[in-house]
C-alpha cells in the first residue's frame, strides 16, 4: 500500500532523495485510454476528496476506499483537493473525464450551496454530477450546557420565545447555518447565529466558555463533547433518532419538519456511463453491509445510510430545492 | 502522591522498548516532515493515520504525537539555514535565524533553538501534568471578546516591529492584512477581492506567501557569486558561545511563558505564540534594536514558544476534548479510531494510556534534543553544497512546498508574485516582520470582532464589561502609549533602528 | 558597486525603485479604497465587509506618500543597490519567468518533465554548471523528488495530461 512505510519515510528523508532514484510508476490520469465500460474497472480509480486529509469527511472516505479496493479488485487512489469549502475539489471532479476512472466524495448541503450561490462563481451546477451512492447521513444535533433547563426541542422553542438565544455555526452558508435558518423558519423562533469560520474547535470553546447558548454540530463531530459531559444533546434534525444519541428527540417528533445534516455520498462526473455508476453503487452497497466495516464507521462516529443511485439522485434534487429557498433567506438578511 | 504514582507508571510504560521505539520513529518522521516542504504536521499525521489502525493504541498515539511536536524542530532547520519557513510558526525565526547563518552562527542558532524547544516543551508538559484542570478553565475564559483583546495586543506589539521608518512599517503591516482580507468575508459571507477565482475564496494560503517573501525573495535578491551567501560553519562554530547562552536564557524563559499560556487556548495556533514571543523580544530595551540583524534572542524566543505551545495544546485535548489546532484534531481522530474519546473522563477510564502519552511527551522532548543537537553539524553541511546546485534544489523545494499545500498551480503563481514582493521589500528597505504578523492576525481580528458583536447583538460594551477583555485591551493601549513615548524620548539614532539588510551585516564583519 | 547603508547613509541618494514602489503602493491603496466602498462599510451588527479594507487603503495611501517622500529625498537608505552582489534585472526576470512557465506547464507535462526542464535551464543556462554535475542533480531533482513525495509520502505531484507521456510514467 501507499502509506505503509514509516521507517522508509524517515530513512529516505535522512538520505535525501538520492535513495529513491528514478523509480517511477504510472498513475491513472483523466485522459488514459477510455476503457470499455463493460470491462470496468480495468485500472486504478481516483477518488477525489474535496477536504483536508484527516477530517471527518476524509476519514469516512478513506475507510470506504480501502474496502472498495477489495470489493472491486483495483487500487483506489484518494486525492485530497481541499479548498473553498470543497469547491476546488468539486470543480476538479466535475471537469474530470467521464470514463469511470474518477469519482469523488460530495457532501450535502456543502456542494449544493456552492453550486446555487451565484456569488461563488462555481463552474458546475447541481446537474454536473452522476449520483452513485450515499454512504452517510450525519444529522445535525442541537446541544446545550448540561445544567441548562432546556430538555427537549419543545423546551428550546419555548426558551427562544422567552429570551434571546445564540447558536454556533461553522460559517455563513454552512450546514449549521442553513440548519439554524430552516429551524427558525419552521419553528417560528429567532435564534441568532454566531459564525466560527475557523471550524468546530473555536465554536466548541465559545460554547463551553458560556459565550454561546447552543452548540450546533453534526452528531459525528459533537460526540466527543457529549461524552465528556461538556454538552447535552436535546435533539437531532432528522426523521429518525440517531444511534449515537438515542435519547435526543427528533425535530419531526416535535412537529418541526426540518431534516438536515451532512450527507456524504459518491458521484461521478456527469456523462459517465450509467452501468459504471450502478456498478460502483452496488459495490458501495456491498461494503456497507459488511459488519466489520460498519463497526469501523461507528468508531468514527458515522452512521451508515445507504442509498442506491436512483434514490440518491432523487434525494439530491429534493435537497437542492429546499436549500435553494434558504439561500434566498441568507441573501435577504445580507 | 497519587499524581506522582500515575506519572511514574506512565513514565515506566512510555519507556518500554516498544513505546520508546515508536516515539523515536515519530520524532524522526516529524523532523523529516518539518524539513521537507509542503507537508506540515497535520498532513503528516493524516497520511500516517491509516497505518496505525493495526498498532496498539498507546504506541500509535505516542508515535503520532511525536510527529506533531517533532515537525517544528525540523521546520527550524530550513528557516534558519535556507530562509525557507515551511510553516507559519517558524517564519518569524528566519528573520534572525538566517541573518545568523550569514554571520556563520547558523549552527549555534540551531543548537539554541533545540535547547529552547526542549525547555519550552518540557515545561509545558510539566504544567500539563500538575495543573491541566485549572489551566483548561483558564483557556475557556477566552471567548471571542477576549480573543479579540489578545489579537489587539498582538497588533499593538507591531509598533515594536516597525523599525526605522513608521511609514514603511505601516505599509508592510497594511499589505499583510490586505492579503489576509482576500476570500469569503466573515461578515456577510460574500467573496472579497477574489477577482472571480474559486481558488481565492479560501483566501491566500499563508505558506505560499511566506515561502515567496522569504525563500524566493532571497534567491532573487542575491546572486550566485555574492559574498553575503552563507557558508557552512566550521565544527567549533556550532557550539554557542557563553555570551550567546547568557543572552538566550531569558528569551527562552519568556518564550516558555508565552507558548505555554497561549497554547492552552483552543483554536489559537503556534504561529501566534511565536509571533508574540518575537515581538516582545523586539520591545526589550537591552537588545530589542538588534533583532532582525541576527540576534540570538530572535531565534530562542519564538522557537521556545512554538514548542511550548505544541505541548500545551494537549491541555484542552485531555481536559475538554477540544482539539486546539488542525494537527491536534487529526491526532484526536487517532484516539477516536481506537475507540478512545479524549477528555476528562479519560483520566478515569484509561488512566494508564493518558499518563503514558503525557509521559511520552517528556520522553519525546528528550529524544528530539538528543537527536537534533548532535545532528546540527550535519544539517549545516547543506550549506557546503555549491550554490547553483543548492539554489536549484531550494527552487524545486519551494515549488513542491507551495504546490502541495492545496495541490494548486495558483499557489505557485502566488509564490512567484510574493517572491517579487519579497525582493522589492529587500531592495527598498521595507520591513518584513509587520507583514507576517498582520497576515496571521488579520483574519482573527475581523472574525473575533464579528463574533463578539453577534454574541452581544451589536452592543460594543461587550469589550468593556468583561474583565479579561478589558484588561487585554488596556494592555494593548498601554503598549502603544509607552512605545510612542520611549521613541520620542530616545535620541533619534536609537529610534532609527538598523534595518535587517544583508549588506549591513556583511559590513559589520 | 554602490552601497548605501552604514557609513554612506549620511549621503542621501534618491532611490528610484523606492519611489516607484511607493507610487505602486499608493495606487494599490486607492484601488483598495474603491473596492472597499463597494463592499459595504457598516451593518446592523457592526463593521461591514468593507470596513477594514477601507482603513487599510487609507493607511496605504497616506503611508506611501510619506515613505515615497523619504525615498525621493534618500532619507532612508536602501537595503542594497544594484551592484555585483545583487542579481540584475535580467536574471531576476529569467528566474521569475521560469517559475511561472514551470507552473503553467506542470499539469500539462507533469512534474517530472517540467522540473527536468526547469533544472536544466537553471543549472546550464543561468549558472553554467558542468554537465557532470548537472545531469545527476537534474535527475535527482525531478525523478527523485517525485519518487520521494509521490510514492513514499503520498503527496501526489501532477503527472502529465498528455496520454503518451502519462503512459510511460511521467
Amino acid at each position: 500500500m501507499r502509506f505503509t512505510r514509516p521507517l522508509a519515510v524517515a530513512a529516505a528523508a535522512a538520505l535525501a532523495m538520492t535513495a529513491v532514484g528514478c523509480a517511477s510508476l504510472s498513475r491513472p490520469t483523466d485522459s488514459g485510454e477510455a476503457s470499455e465500460s463493460t470491462d470496468w474497472p480495468t485500472g486504478p480509480i481516483t477518488m477525489i476528496v474535496a477536504f483536508d486529509a484527516g477530517g471527518g469527511s476524509d476519514i469516512g472516505a478513506r475507510l470506504l476506499a480501502t474496502a472498495l479496493e477489495d470489493e472491486l479488485g483495483v487500487p483506489i487512489v484518494v486525492e485530497n483537493r481541499p479548498g473553498a469549502g470543497g469547491q476546488v475539489g468539486y470543480t476538479a471532479l466535475a471537469n474530470a473525464a467521464p470514463d469511470g476512472s474518477t469519482f469523488g466524495l460530495t457532501t450535502i448541503p456543502g456542494l449544493i450551496v456552492s453550486a446555487l450561490d451565484e456569488s461563488r462563481g462555481a463552474e458546475y451546477d447541481v446537474d454536473s454530477f452522476a449520483q452513485s451512492a450515499l454512504q452517510v447521513i450525519d444529522p445535525m444535533a442541537i446541544a446545550v450546557t448540561p445544567d441548562s433547563d432546556i430538555q427537549s426541542i419543545e423546551d428550546l422553542v419555548a426558551a427562544s420565545e422567552a429570551g434571546e438565544l445564540t447558536a454556533t455555526t461553522t460559517g455563513i452558508g454552512t450546514a449549521e447555518h442553513i440548519a439554524l435558518l430552516q429551524f427558525n423558519e419552521a419553528a417560528g423562533t429567532d435564534i441568532r447565529p454566531v459564525h466560527f469560520a475557523d471550524g468546530a474547535a473555536p465554536a466548541t470553546t465559545a460554547f463551553l466558555g458560556g459565550n454561546v447558548d447552543i452548540l450546533l454540530s453534526n452528531v459525528g463531530d459533537i460526540m466527543p463533547t457529549l461524552e465528556n459531559g461538556g454538552a447535552r444533546a436535546v435533539g437531532v434534525l432528522a426523521e429518525e433518532r440517531s444511534i449515537f444519541v438515542p435519547d435526543a428527540g427528533t425535530s419531526y417528533e416535535a412537529g418541526i419538519e426540518v431534516m438536515i445534516g451532512s450527507s456524504r455520498g459518491y458521484v461521478f462526473p456527469d456523462g459517465t456511463p450509467q452501468d459504471v455508476v450502478d456498478r460502483m453503487s452496488d459495490a458501495i452497497g456491498a461494503v456497507l453491509e459488511d459488519e466489520a466495516f460498519q463497526e469501523q464507521m461507528a468508531n468514527a462516529g458515522l452512521q451508515p445510510a445507504y442509498m442506491d443511485a436512483a434514490e440518491y439522485e432523487a434525494y439530491w434534487h429534493e435537497q437542492a430545492d429546499s436549500i435553494g429557498s434558504v439561500l434566498e433567506l441568507i441573501r435577504e438578511e445580507g | 502522591m497519587d499524581l506522582l504514582d500515575s506519572i511514574g507508571q506512565g513514565l515506566a510504560n512510555a519507556l518500554t522498548l516498544q513505546n520508546l521505539l515508536f516515539a523515536l520513529v515519530g520524532c524522526l518522521i516529524g523532523t523529516a516532515l518539518g524539513i521537507l516542504p509542503g507537508i506540515g504536521s497535520t498532513a503528516g499525521i493524516a497520511i500516517l493515520l491509516p497505518i496505525t489502525f493495526t498498532m496498539e493504541p498507546t504506541s500509535a498515539i505516542i508515535m503520532l504525537a511525536a510527529i506533531f511536536y517533532g515537525t517544528s524542530y525540523g521546520g527550524t532547520i530550513t528557516s534558519v539555514l535556507l530562509n525557507i519557513p515551511g510553516e507559519g510558526e517558524t517564519a518569524i525565526t528566519s528573520l534572525d535565524g538566517y541573518q545568523l547563518t550569514k554571520k556563520g552562527r547558523g549552527g549555534a542558532a540551531l543548537t539554541i533553538a533545540g535547547v529552547g524547544s526542549f525547555v519550552g516543551g518540557t515545561t509545558a508538559t510539566i504544567l500539563l501534568i500538575v495543573a491541566a484542570q485549572p489551566l483548561s478553565q483558564l483557556g475557556l475564559l477566552v471567548g471571542p471578546p477576549e480573543f479579540f483583546g489578545l489579537v489587539i495586543v498582538g497588533i499593538a506589539l507591531l509598533v515594536g516591529l516597525v523599525g526605522k521608518s513608521i511609514a514603511a512599517g505601516l505599509i508592510s503591516a497594511a499589505i499583510g492584512m490586505l492579503i489576509a482580507m482576500v476570500g469569503i468575508d466573515p461578515v456577510q459571507g460574500l467573496p472579497r477581492f477574489t477577482f472571480g477565482s474559486a481558488h481565492l475564496l479560501d483566501g491566500i494560503s499563508i505558506v505560499p506567501v511566506l515561502v515567496g517573501v522569504f525563500g524566493l525573495g532571497e534567491l532573487l535578491h542575491v546572486s550566485a557569486n555574492s559574498i553575503t551567501r552563507p557558508k557552512a560553519p566550521k565544527l567549533r562554530e556550532l557550539v554557542p558561545t557563553r555570551e550567546e547562552w547568557r543572552r538566550s536564557a531569558p528569551a527562552i524563559g519568556r518564550g516558555t511563558i508565552f507558548g505555554s499560556l497561549i497554547g492552552i487556548i483552543p483554536g489559537v495556533t503556534a504561529t501566534i505564540s511565536s509571533l508574540i514571543a518575537y515581538s516582545s523580544e523586539r520591545r526589550m530595551k537591552k537588545h530589542g534594536h538588534e533583532l532582525g540583524t541576527g540576534a540570538i534572542e530572535g531565534v530562542a524566543a519564538p522557537e521556545t514558544a512554538n514548542n511550548a505551545h505544541a505541548n500545551a495544546a494537549f491541555v484542552p485535548l485531555f481536559t475538554l476534548g477540544i482539539p486546539a489546532s488542525p494537527a491536534i484534531a487529526v491526532l484526536m481522530g487517532a484516539f477516536l479510531q481506537n475507540g478512545i474519546t479524549p477528555g476528562p473522563a479519560l483520566f478515569q477510564s484509561e488512566p494508564l494510556l493518558v499518563w503514558t502519552v503525557i509521559a511520552s511527551l517528556l520522553v519525546g522532548n528528550v529524544l528530539l534534543l538528543v537527536l537534533n543537537v548532535p545532528l546540527v553539524g550535519l544539517w549545516t553541511r547543506l550549506l557546503a553544497i555549491p550554490f547553483p546546485v543548492l539554489c536549484a534544489f531550494i527552487l524545486v523545494f519551494i515549488m513542491v512546498g507551495s504546490y502541495a499545500v492545496n495541490r494548486s498551480v495558483t499557489d505557485l503563481i502566488i509564490t512567484a508574485v510574493f517572491g517579487v514582493v519579497g525582493l522589492i521589500f529587500r531592495r527598498t528597505g521595507l520591513p518584513v516582520a509587520p507583514l507576517v504578523l498582520t497576515l496571521v492576525l488579520g483574519p482573527l481580528l475581523e472574525q473575533t470582532l464579528r463574533q463578539s458583536l453577534q454574541i452581544s447583538n451589536g452592543d460594543f460594551s461587550i469589550f468593556f464589561t468583561r474583565p479579561m477583555a478589558l484588561v487585554l485591551i488596556a494592555v494593548a493601549i498601554l503598549i502603544v502609549i509607552t512605545s510612542a513615548a520611549t521613541k520620542r524620548k530616545r535620541p533619534i539614532a536609537e529610534v532609527i533602528l538598523p534595518t535587517p539588510t544583508p549588506t549591513s551585516t556583511t559590513q559589520e564583519r | 558597486m554602490t552601497t548605501t547603508t552604514g557609513a554612506d547613509a549620511s549621503a542621501p541618494q534618491r532611490s528610484r525603485l523606492g519611489v516607484a514602489t511607493a507610487a505602486g503602493i499608493g495606487v494599490l491603496g486607492v484601488a483598495t479604497v474603491i473596492g472597499a466602498l463597494q463592499l459595504g462599510l457598516w451593518t446592523a451588527l457592526g463593521p461591514g465587509p468593507g470596513f477594514f479594507p477601507l482603513w487599510l487603503g487609507i493607511i496605504l495611501v497616506i503611508a506611501s506618500v510619506f515613505w515615497g517622500r523619504q525615498q525621493w529625498r534618500g532619507e532612508v537608505a536602501d537595503a542594497v543597490d544594484e551592484g555585483e552582489e545583487a542579481n540584475g534585472p535580467w536574471r531576476i526576470t529569467a528566474m521569475v519567468a521560469s517559475i511561472v512557465i514551470a507552473a503553467l506547464l506542470l499539469e500539462l507535462l507533469g512534474f517530472q518533465l517540467t522540473i527536468l526542464l526547469f533544472l536544466l535551464f537553471h543549472l546550464r543556462v543561468l549558472h553554467r554548471v558542468r554537465w557532470l554535475v548537472t545531469v545527476p542533480v537534474v535527475l535527482v531533482g525531478s525523478l527523485g523528488v517525485f519518487g520521494l513525495f509521490d510514492m513514499l509520502l503520498a503527496v501526489h505531484l501532477p503527472t502529465s495530461s498528455i496520454p503518451f507521456l502519462a503512459a510511460i510514467g511521467l
